[in-house]
């Protein structure tokens, strides 16, 4: 206890000097001005996961700089405060903490991953702060509470397509399912082991492997000697981009259906000629008009084909600023107004909400023809929930 | 079980690779006590060395992996001279934090060159595939097998026949008598390190080939595998290397078969554990002499 007070006396200190800071950054109003509407966006800006952060911040930022530019709401002009988490879970807290006191949002938007997502989200509830979430797929965060809306559909529901997919369109009736062992790879894993089953399809393999894994070719000879006429995939492009190939060099050539997690061109680059003919799960329709025109105008700016994750930013920001118009700028007016969206169309498809706050949506399907990913198929929200 | 002999060459595969590694490892702690830590980043910079020579450069193949192996080899030189000689004879911890600090430097140096992001391995090797009933053999699981027996066996056939190998194994035995006796440490150090690292570039490549993508990471995991691989063979020992290394990889695809993927990992440590608790000198080390 006897250094106790020193390090008081610098926590004051720094204390002191933060407030003073704070005051001068957040700056006096010029009289007579309308004060903006600020919405708080969160998520990985640094540190390994720092471009889906990025991507999605800024395709955040590009639904309100359009929005602006046809004169804000009502007139007056939304403005953005970011803050990095870096994808750490006590990060999101404090980001959350930082949007909501410092930069004053009265509303925010989670561009970041499921676990700094899952602590933040408590924090915008308590604050009574509406939280639109971009991309973060973990059930439990939405229960959080009625603040905590979610644009993304949620490892289930993709799991639910792919088994549709992969008994439908590809006439399978025995298949493999390999998933990577974490909540993404679980929640979709088992829910499409269960709908593949419910179709009328045999499950006859179901085997997770870890992130970093290099390795597939155990598993890859487990999985041909179960003998399947149909793969399913959930995991990311990392482990699928080297799990793919040596699946195809042990002989495997089964038609594969995939998560999300793999419709990154970065894939594609990785699995080289063995991804040719895949169908993966992607949420966004490529051929929808207003996606097309999303993608010129970000790829103008950022000089990137934009990904889901900027798809799904951008949607976030849509569907804020919407229940805005609907319902009023305020905490309050925000929440009415996101519980009045109904078949609201974003760059990604179509977006109502169910009663428990979660995306209704259409569910997309690219196919990778000449190493591109091409548009498939899109299968109704009835079919897959 | 038609597929175990199938599981068992996925492992002999993994388990070269494993061995290229842990050689290295072997001869620098049975000769200088140093834990190379390190050496798994060398192996990382011949995976992404070579990526660079083959896609951006565009050399022959051979002349890419000739190279690789030499810049690698030139890398655990340098290494040898300016990170490990100013600390001979200082304890082991000291040697063990520059060559931690060696790694993350590597790492982070390749994360600004290359990116941090998994780069598909250019497979300058066309694709065949042997079947065998069940089996599926690649040639590219016999060039990996194949090699690091080649490799081996070459290795072993040094240290036996030659001087330089029998001052290796002398002072494996004995630092401070091999010194007595005119062995030069500070040349059989840098032969060493020179050896070693060469092999871990080939291994990175190998590991390219064969697995397909290399990334600035790819060291960690396999550098302590390696690391394993050398403790429950024996210290120093350079067949109980090799044993360690083939134990590892077999017993990692057959846990990975017939119990869970997500075993795989484990096994290998606990491993280690049960190795250092029951048989702390490894499988095939002796006494080590604490000179």
């Amino acid at each position: 206890m006897r250094n106790w007070r020193g390090p008081r006396l610098m926590l004051a200190a720094v204390a002191a000097a933060s407030v003073t800071l704070l005051v001068s950054a957040t700056g006096p109003m010029a009289l007579g001005q309308v004060p903006d509407v600020r919405v708080g966006v969160f998520g990985p800006l640094t540190g390994p996961a720092a471009a889906d952060g990025n991507g999605c911040l800024w395709g955040a930022q590009l639904a309100v700089e359009q929005t602006n530019a046809k004169g804000g709401i009502d007139g007056r002009k939304i403005s953005v405060a970011s803050a990095d988490d870096q994808a750490i879970p006590a990060e999101g807290i404090t980001a959350v903490q930082r949007l909501l006191t410092r930069d004053r949002a009265t509303s925010l938007i989670s561009c970041s991953y499921s676990g700094a997502t899952r602590s933040a989200a408590p924090f915008a509830q308590s604050a009574k702060a509406p939280m639109v979430v971009s991309y973060a797929v973990h059930p439990e965060i939405t229960r959080a509470g009625n603040y905590i809306w979610r644009v993304f559909s949620v490892g289930a529901i993709q799991g639910n397509a792919m088994a549709v997919m992969a008994r439908e369109d590809g006439k399978g009736t025995r298949a493999a399912i390999l998933w990577v062992k974490n909540d993404y790879g679980e929640s979709i894993g088992t829910a499409a082991a269960a709908r593949f089953a419910q179709l009328g399809g045999q499950v006859v393999f179901n085997e997770p492997f870890q992130i970093g894994d290099k390795d597939f070719t155990t598993m890859a000879t487990k999985a041909r000697a179960a003998n399947p006429d149909v793969i399913m995939i959930a995991g990311y492009y990392a482990e699928a981009g080297l799990l793919v190939p040596q699946l195809r060099r042990l002989g495997l050539n089964a038609p594969i259906y995939a998560s999300d997690g793999m419709s990154a061109p970065k894939f594609i680059e990785l699995a080289g000629q063995t991804a040719e003919g895949m169908v993966v799960s992607a949420s966004t329709d490529l051929n929808s008009p207003l996606f097309k025109a999303f993608a010129r105008e970000f790829q103008a700016r950022h000089r990137y084909i934009p990904d889901s994750v900027a798809s799904h930013g951008h949607d976030a920001m849509l569907v804020l600023i919407e229940a805005m118009r609907r319902g009023g700028t305020t905490p309050e007016g925000i929440l009415k107004g996101l519980g009045m969206i109904d078949k609201f169309t974003g760059v990604n498809g179509t977006i109502a909400f169910t009663p428990a706050r979660e995306v209704i949506t259409e569910q997309s399907f690219w196919k990778i023809s000449g190493g591109q990913f091409v548009q498939y198929k899109l299968l109704p929200y009835d079919k897959v929930k | 079980m038609s597929v175990l002999p199938q599981h068992l060459l996925n492992g002999l595969a993994v388990g070269s690779l494993y061995a290229l590694l842990a050689i290295g490892l072997s001869l620098t702690y049975g000769v200088l006590r140093i834990i190379n830590i390190a050496h798994g980043g060398v192996y990382m910079i011949g995976g992404m060395l070579a990526l660079t020579l083959l896609a951006v450069m565009r050399l022959p193949p051979l002349i890419a992996v000739t190279l690789t192996i030499l810049a690698c080899a030139g890398l655990g030189v340098v290494f040898e001279r300016f990170a490990y000689r100013p600390l001979r004879g200082a304890n082991v911890i000291v040697t063990l934090i520059s060559s931690l600090g060696l790694l993350l430097a590597m790492e982070n140096l390749a994360r600004v060159i290359w990116g941090p992001l998994p780069q598909p391995f250019p497979q300058f090797l066309p694709l065949h595939i042997y079947r065998a009933g069940p089996v599926v053999v690649t040639n590219l699981q016999v060039l990996v097998i194949a090699l690091t027996l080649v490799l081996m066996a070459g290795l072993q056939w040094v240290l036996r026949k030659t001087t330089l190998g029998l001052a290796t194994l002398a002072a494996v035995q004995n630092a401070r008598g091999a010194r007595l006796l005119g062995i030069n440490i500070d040349v059989l150090a840098m032969a060493i390190f020179a050896v070693g690292s060469g092999l871990a570039g080939l291994a990175g490549v190998l590991e390219g080939l064969y697995l397909t993508s290399v990334d600035p990471s790819m060291g960690q995991m396999f550098g302590l595998k390696a690391f394993a691989a050398v403790v429950i063979g024996g210290m120093g020992s350079v067949a109980g290397t090799f044993l360690g290394a083939y134990l590892i990889g077999l017993l990692e695809a057959l846990v990975a078969a017939y119990v869970s993927a997500g075993l795989r990992d484990v096994i290998t440590f606990a491993l280690l554990v049960l190795t250092l608790m029951v048989r702390p000198s490894g499988l095939l080390g002796r006494r080590v002499d604490r000179a």
